[in-house]
Order: C-alpha cells, then structure tokens, then sequence
C-alpha cells in the first residue's frame, strides 16, 4: 500500500506568488453559436497561444461520438494568461462566437 | 531519489521495477474501491481541462486561492488516483523509454488526447499517433472507441524502440504516465506547450517529476554548433554566446536528453541526478 506520510509534493512552484493576482482578458465563446468546435476549431488552429481547449462532452462506454453533431464537443478558452489579444481568434471564427473583453486599466 | 523510488523501486528506478507493470497493480486498486484505476480511455479529458481551467483562474484572483486551488488539484489526484487532472509521471530519457519497453506487455500505439484537444488533430491523422500504451490497460481498448478512434498499431519490443528513436529524432519529450496508484500505463512522446502534463508541470509545477538524469555539456567537445539548442523544450539550453559553446541551466533541466541525442559531436552526457549535490532534492 501507498505510505501517504513519505509522498514529498515538488515544492517549487514556477509561479511567483507574490506577482499575483494577474491580469487577463476576459474570453467568453458563445456556445449556442459555436455548436460543432471539433469540426470548425478554426480558433484552436489560429490561436498561437494555444489558448483554447476542445473536448467531447460525454464519454461513452462503447459509443463513438460524431464531432459533426451540435452539442458532442465543447471549446472553452483555458490558457487566458497567455492571451496576447492578438484577436487571430476573434477574426477566424466563422460564427462570430468569441469575445474578448478587457478590464479597464 | 525521487519519492516514487522510495515508495515503489524496491532498490532500483522505479520504472525500471517489473513489479510497476504487473497485471496485479492494475487490478489491485480496482477491486479495494471500484472505480479507482481508469483504462487510458477512460480517463475523462474534461476533468483535466476543467483543473487546469480553475487553476489559471485563480491566477487572476491572488495568491491565496492560487494555492487553494492547487491543493484542491492535488487532492483530486489523491482521491482519484491520476485518473481525473494533472496525472502522475516522469520524464524519461530515450534509453530508459527503451528499457521500459523491454518491460512491458503488450505495447501499442494510440493517438495523442492532448493534441487533439490543444490543436483539434483528429485521432485518425498518423502524425498523431505518439502515445505509446503499455501494458494489460491497453486490452480494454475497444470499450471506449471515442478515445480510440485512431484504433490500436499493436507493435512489437524493437517496433517500439524504433518508433521511439523517430519520435526523439522529431524532437518529442519521452514521459510516462501511471494509471491508478503504481501502474504504469503509457509513455507519452510530446513537446511543450501541446502537452498538458508537460505545460501543467511547467506552468504550475504540478505532478510531472523531472527525470533521473541532467545533462552536461563537455566544453572540450562542444564546438558551438547550437543545434542541441533548438531541442531543449524546458528552457535549459543557451548558447553561451562569449565562449561559443552550449550551456545548461542545471536547475531548469528535466533530463529528457533531447540535447544529448542530438549532439553531433557527443558533447552531452547525462550524468545522475543523485550524484549532484544541489540536485538530490529536485524533482
Ligand atoms: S486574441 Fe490571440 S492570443 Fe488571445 S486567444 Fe485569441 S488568438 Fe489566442
Ligand atoms: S472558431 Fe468559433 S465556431 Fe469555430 S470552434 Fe472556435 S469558437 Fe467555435
Ligand atoms: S549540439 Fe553539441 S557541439 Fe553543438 S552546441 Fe550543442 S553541445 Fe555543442
Ligand atoms: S538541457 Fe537537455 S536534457 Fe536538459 S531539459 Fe534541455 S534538452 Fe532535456
């Protein structure tokens, strides 16, 4: 069995926390319009932050999803601290689905 | 050593221990609390990105719930043993990935989930068949057919090697992945940031545990040609432009020897990580 006391986590984290909290764009994909992201993913392509992120929704058990179906994969914007706000993203997406909004300085 | 020694090398490296690859470590967690090993299709992708989702949104809320959430992270894993974000792993060099094959039973060749959910690379595209599955894990393949779209290349010991030695020689980072407590289940073959065990690692210094080796540059050798520069996915490598030759960053080197097996000249070596002082302790 897995002695849980001898586990040492890493304890250096690259982040430093003192520079925190730090800003970011906020990224928002409208998901009634974005409704097929893994037959589109033009932003996952465009984007060369990587950014975004596209997966399937619900796992199955024996079933094979169809990416051409509205609804199997959702795209989200996980990586926003890397965001240059090059708006690539925004000006690809053929459904007008991304928005990028800045807070005010 | 790095604490999956200590825990789990009986005397060795770790993943060098057949007892890591039984058949028996696959199940064993299996039967004590259902659901706690997870096939690697099973794995659900949504769970890792939705940690690394909390994890950059904390960023933007301060210190305090940055480590709230990393705990958070950590405990997940605990509780779902790697099955669900930030899994557990190792970077490996190139001839301890071919070891490992030695080890192992069966080994095939599956499609990379990270690039296609980074990238959106189908499954079916063949430059996306990097992920290597080890062992008996790899059976319950058909019952998850979305993860395994790009379906099973089953291979044998020196297949695999050779599809490993193409891999490194493409640039890709060798690092293996355990399924539930101490199965090892797959060596990833990736590069920075597409892979998100390598980019959690790099960005939130989460899970991945850097390698048994760090390399050294031989300045009798090096002639400063700089192509080991463009290998190095960690940022460890520059060329020290004054004296014209390659220099590491020792506490920046994981020890995935790229740089080494790329080398013309045979300038790097990879020496133990235990027999350097100041790196006995980082992983
Ligand atoms: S604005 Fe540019 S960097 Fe930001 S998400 Fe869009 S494509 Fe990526
Ligand atoms: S480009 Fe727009 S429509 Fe296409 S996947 Fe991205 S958000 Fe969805
Ligand atoms: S590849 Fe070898 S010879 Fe060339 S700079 Fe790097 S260490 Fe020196
Ligand atoms: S210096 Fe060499 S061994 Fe170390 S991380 Fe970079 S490429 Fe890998």
């Amino acid at each position: 069995m897995v002695d849980k006391s001898k586990i040492k986590v890493p304890k250096a984290t690259p982040q430093d926390l003192t520079r925190l909290p730090i800003k970011m764009p906020k990224i928002t994909i409208d998901h009634n319009k974005c409704t097929v992201p893994f037959w589109c993913k033009k932003c996952l392509q465009a984007c060369p932050q990587l950014v975004f992120q596209c997966y399937c929704k619900h796992l199955e058990k024996l079933r094979e999803s169809d990416p051409r179906q509205p609804g199997i994969y959702e795209v989200i914007a996980v990586r926003r601290d890397k965001c240059h706000v090059c708006n690539k993203c925004v000006e690809m997406c053929p459904e007008n689905a991304i928005t990028i909004t800045l807070e005010e300085a | 050593m790095c604490h999956y020694c200590e825990m789990w090398g009986d005397g060795t490296i770790w993943y060098l221990n057949p007892r890591n690859y039984a058949r028996h470590m696959y199940t064993l967690p299996k039967e004590a609390k259902p659901g706690a090993t997870k096939a690697v299709g099973e794995a659900d992708p949504a769970g890792y990105i939705n940690l690394e989702r909390a994890m950059v949104d904390a960023l933007e809320r301060g210190p305090e719930e940055y480590e709230k959430a990393m705990k958070f992270a950590r405990d997940m894993v605990d509780m779902t043993q790697g099955s669900v974000g930030g899994w557990m792993g190792q970077v490996v060099p190139l001839r301890d990935a071919e070891r490992m094959a030695e080890i192992s039973n069966p080994l095939g060749l599956i499609a990379c989930i990270c690039r296609k959910a980074m990238l959106g690379i189908e499954e079916r595209c063949p430059e996306n068949m990097t992920c290597m599955g080890l062992g008996v894990g790899m059976l319950k393949w058909e019952r998850w057919p979305e993860r395994y779209k790009g379906g099973v290349h089953w291979l044998t010991i020196e297949e695999t090697k050779q599809w490993l030695r193409d891999l490194d020689t493409k640039g890709f980072v060798h690092s293996l992945m355990m399924f539930g407590p101490r199965f090892i289940g797959g060596i990833c073959n990736c590069d920075y940031p597409a892979c998100d065990a390598l980019t959690m690692r790099l960005d939130h210094g989460f899970n991945m545990l850097k390698g048994h080796h760090v390399a050294m540059v031989d300045y009798d050798l090096c002639n400063g040609c700089g192509i080991c520069v463009q290998r190095c996915q960690f940022g460890a490598l520059k060329m020290n432009v004054t004296l014209d030759k390659a220099n590491i960053d020792q506490m920046r080197c994981f020890g995935c020897g790229l740089c080494e097996t790329a080398c013309p000249r045979k300038a790097i070596s990879l020496k133990e990580r235990i027999k350097i002082p100041s790196l006995q302790e980082v992983w």
